[in-house]
C-alpha cells in the first residue's frame, strides 16, 4: 500500500505532494512544507554523521507503521515514497515514478523544475502507476481513487487510454494540488 | 558490523559514547582531554579497536569534534522522531533509518532517554538489543547507582565520572557478543 508521494526540489521546497491511501494523519499544506524542509535538512546531515566515509543521505526511514523511501536524482531532486512496510518492489516503483516525472514534468516546456508541479497528465499517470503496483487500499470502499477503469496497463498503453477516462477523474486528480505556495 | 553507540538524556546531552569499528584514523578528536565528552575506549577494559584502526580513506568532515557530532546526531533523531510522530500518530514509531553506508537504530525509553546505535546497512532491527542494553545495563549500573544518579541530575554528566565502569564494560561485552558485531 502506498500512502503518499512527495517531490522535493533541490532547495528543499515541496513541489508535489499527493496522498493515495488512508492510514496516516492528514496534514495542512503548511505542515507538508515543513515536513519536506525537515527531511531535506536531515538528509544532508545524515551523510555528515556517518561513522564510515562516503555515505549518502538517508535512503529509507523505518517506523512501526510505514516506511519512507527516498530517492535523490543527480540533479538534487528528491522523491519520497511513503509506503506500507510490506509494499514490494519499491526500487522498481521509484524508477517508474522518476520516469513519469521525466516524461510529464521535465519534458514539459512550461514546467520550471523548481516550481510546484501542476500537471494533470502527471497526476493521471502517477495514479495509474500507483494503481498498477497495488498501491491503493482496495478494501477501502470510499477511496475516491478507485474508479471503474482499474486496468493495470503498461506505461505505453496509458497515453492512449487516458483519453477514455471517466469524466470525474480530472477533477479528482487535480483536487489535491492546492499547495498554496 | 556495529560501528558506534550514543546515549542522550532528556536535555539533549550525550551522556555516553562508545565506538567499535569506526572507519577513521586514531588521531581523531576523541583523544583530546579537553573535550568533556571524550571517552577513552581503552578504559572500558575491552581492548577496543578504535585507536588501532586506520583506513586509507580518512572520513570526510572528520574535523568535527565528538561534541558537535553528538549534537548533529541528536538533531537528526529528534527531527525524525517528530516527523514520524506527526505522520503516524504513534508515540514511538521511529525504529531506524538507512543510508548507503550505515543504518541508525533508535530506541527511546519512557523517560526520554535516547539510545542510538550505528551498524552496517544489512543488519536487521537492533531495537531489541538497545532495549536490552537499557534494561540489563543502564538500569542495573546507572539507575541503581546512587553516585551516577547524583551526577545525572546536576546536568553535567561525564561517563568517566559517573561511576559506571561496570556499565561500559557490560555494554562492550554485550555488543561484542552480538552475531553481527564484526561480520559484514
Amino acid at each position: 500500500m502506498i500512502f503518499s508521494i512527495y517531490i522535493i526540489n533541490k532547495a528543499g521546497g515541496l513541489v508535489y505532494n499527493k496522498d493515495y491511501s488512508e492510514g496516516l494523519s492528514k496534514l495542512t499544506s503548511n505542515e507538508y512544507l515543513v515536513l519536506a524542509g525537515t527531511f531535506h535538512g536531515v538528509h544532508a546531515i545524515t551523510s555528515k554523521i556517518s561513522p564510515v566515509p562516503g555515505s549518502s543521505g538517508i535512503e529509507m526511514l523505518e517506523t512501526d507503521t510505514f516506511r519512507i523511501h527516498c530517492f535523490q536524482t543527480l540533479t538534487g531532486t528528491k522523491f519520497l515514497l511513503v509506503a506500507d512496510p510490506q509494499q514490494p518492489s519499491i526500487d522498481h516503483t521509484m524508477k517508474k515514478i522518476y520516469e513519469t516525472y521525466s516524461d510529464y514534468c521535465v519534458k514539459n516546456p512550461f514546467q520550471n523544475p523548481e516550481m510546484p508541479i501542476r500537471s494533470e497528465q502527471f497526476d493521471v499517470h502517477l495514479l495509474k502507476l500507483v494503481k498498477s503496483v497495488g498501491g491503493l487500499a482496495l478494501s477501502n470502499s470510499n477511496n475516491p481513487y478507485i474508479i471503474g477503469n482499474t486496468g493495470a496497463g503498461s506505461l505505453q498503453s496509458q497515453s492512449a487510454a487516458s483519453s477514455s477516462l471517466p469524466p470525474t477523474l480530472p477533477n479528482i486528480a487535480s483536487s489535491g494540488l492546492g499547495l498554496g505556495v | 558490523m556495529i560501528y558506534n553507540m550514543y546515549i542522550f538524556d532528556r536535555h539533549c546531552q550525550c551522556i555516553y559514547y562508545h565506538d567499535w569499528h569506526r572507519g577513521h584514523t586514531g588521531k581523531a578528536p576523541f583523544d583530546q582531554h579537553t573535550d568533556p565528552l571524550a571517552s577513552h575506549p581503552s578504559g572500558g577494559g575491552g581492548g577496543s579497536t578504535t585507536t588501532t584502526t586506520t583506513m586509507t580513506d580518512p572520513r570526510q568532515g572528520m574535523n568535527m569534534s565528538l561534541e558537535e557530532e553528538g549534537k548533529l546526531v541528536y538533531g537528526v533523531v529528534y527531527s525524525l522522531r517528530n516527523l514520524v510522530k506527526k505522520l503516524g500518530q504513534s508515540h514511538d514509531g521511529f525504529i531506524a533509518y538507512k543510508t548507503s553506508h550505515y543504518k541508525l537504530h533508535y530506541y527511546e525509553t519512557l523517560t526520554g532517554l535516547k539510545f542510538v546505535l550505528n551498524s552496517d546497512p544489512g543488519v536487521e532491527s537492533l531495537q531489541q538489543a538497545l532495549r536490552q542494553i537499557y534494561t540489563q545495563f543502564y538500569v542495573e549500573h546507572v539507575v541503581k547507582n546512587p553516585l551516577a544518579s547524583a551526577t545525572l541530575t546536576s546536568g553535567n554528566v561525564n561517563p568517566e565520572t559517573m561511576g559506571a565502569e561496570g556499565f561500559r564494560s557490560g555494554v562492550d561485552r554485550f555488543v561484542r557478543s552480538l552475531t553481527m558485531f564484526d561480520t559484514l
